[in-house]
């Protein structure tokens, strides 16, 4: 359960911090675009593949194989799972 | 293969459909001209305000100072004096084809410390028909419409979430680019980005209304 939290704590947080950067327009449109494409295909990707990787699921090929796909398949493991 | 094209099909879109400041090097004529009104348009709505305004509000705009305002680039004009007493106040008419008054309004405009302007429309009996406000930033919010369903979604709390919302999921001009960019990222956040852009939201519609 903790590790449960923790990985939707890690997952939530950036996102927490870079949608108020750009409603309160520290940031602009192409910097905040930045942000999200590097959270949502480099961080969360890395993130997902480690909890994936730690329930034995998915090996490191396998992930850059199917360029983080492969975690659709793993959803309810990923996202509810203790 | 296919997903290398597809990513990179993926970051040109992404990027490609961003608003970009486009420089304008071109001179442009002034859209708005302000003029002295003709004695006849001085006429006409000195006739008018004798006949239908209280005299509260016929004391305090002096005609000779009538002021026609031309939209060239939508082709209207409007007749408008400002408030003998009180500049932020002026009383503002449109004629119709035969040069009668076809409408009227109240104006009070007031400018805040940041470089807002607010803006409120009453009738001529005095009653507040919208108040809206121009930011600097060039965006306009309406703070208040007579209309209970305008108003009901302008303002106040719901509004400020909407708006918020609506710049998450309006990134780029384009309804289409819009809907694609959101499917993306919330496939990509395994459906993180929306629950989370409206959490961020009510937060920030909670903090404006807190203020």
């Amino acid at each position: 359960m903790k590790k449960l939290a923790i990985y939707h704590l890690t997952t939530s947080l950036p996102l927490l911090v870079i949608l108020p950067l750009y409603i309160y327009k520290i940031i602009g449109l192409a910097p905040f675009a930045i942000a999200v494409c590097l959270y949502a295909f480099v961080y969360r990707p890395i993130v997902d593949y480690k909890r994936l990787q730690e329930k034995g699921l998915v090996t490191k090929d396998e992930f850059i194989k199917s360029f983080g796909f492969i975690r659709f398949r793993f959803l309810h493991e990923l996202l509810f799972e203790k | 293969m296919f997903k290398s094209v597809f990513f990179l099909f993926l970051a040109l879109f992404t990027f490609g459909c961003l608003d970009e400041d486009v420089e304008i090097n071109e001179i442009k004529q002034p859209q708005y001209k302000v003029v002295k009104a003709t004695l006849i348009e001085k006429t006409i709505v000195s006739d008018w305000i004798s006949s239908s305004i209280s005299s509260r509000i016929n004391g305090s705009f002096n005609l000779e100072e009538l002021q026609k305002i031309v939209d060239f680039e939508k082709g209207y004009q409007i007749l408008t004096v400002l408030d003998s007493n009180n500049s932020n106040q002026a009383i503002s008419f449109s004629l119709d084809e035969k040069g009668q008054v076809a409408f009227s309004f109240l104006s009070k405009t007031f400018k805040s410390e940041n470089g807002d302007i607010t803006n409120e429309i009453y009738s001529t009996n005095g009653v507040l028909r919208i108040s809206y406000v121009d930011r600097i930033d060039g965006s306009r919010s309406i703070i208040y419409s007579e209309n209970s369903i305008i108003n009901g979604r302008t303002a106040g709390w719901w509004s400020d979430a909407d708006d918020c919302v609506g710049r998450f999921h309006n990134l780029t001009p384009s309804n289409i680019a819009n809907y694609a960019i959101g499917f993306i990222l919330n496939s990509a956040t395994l459906g993180l980005y929306s629950p989370l852009s409206l959490v961020v939201c009510a937060g920030y519609a909670t903090a404006i209304l807190a203020k």
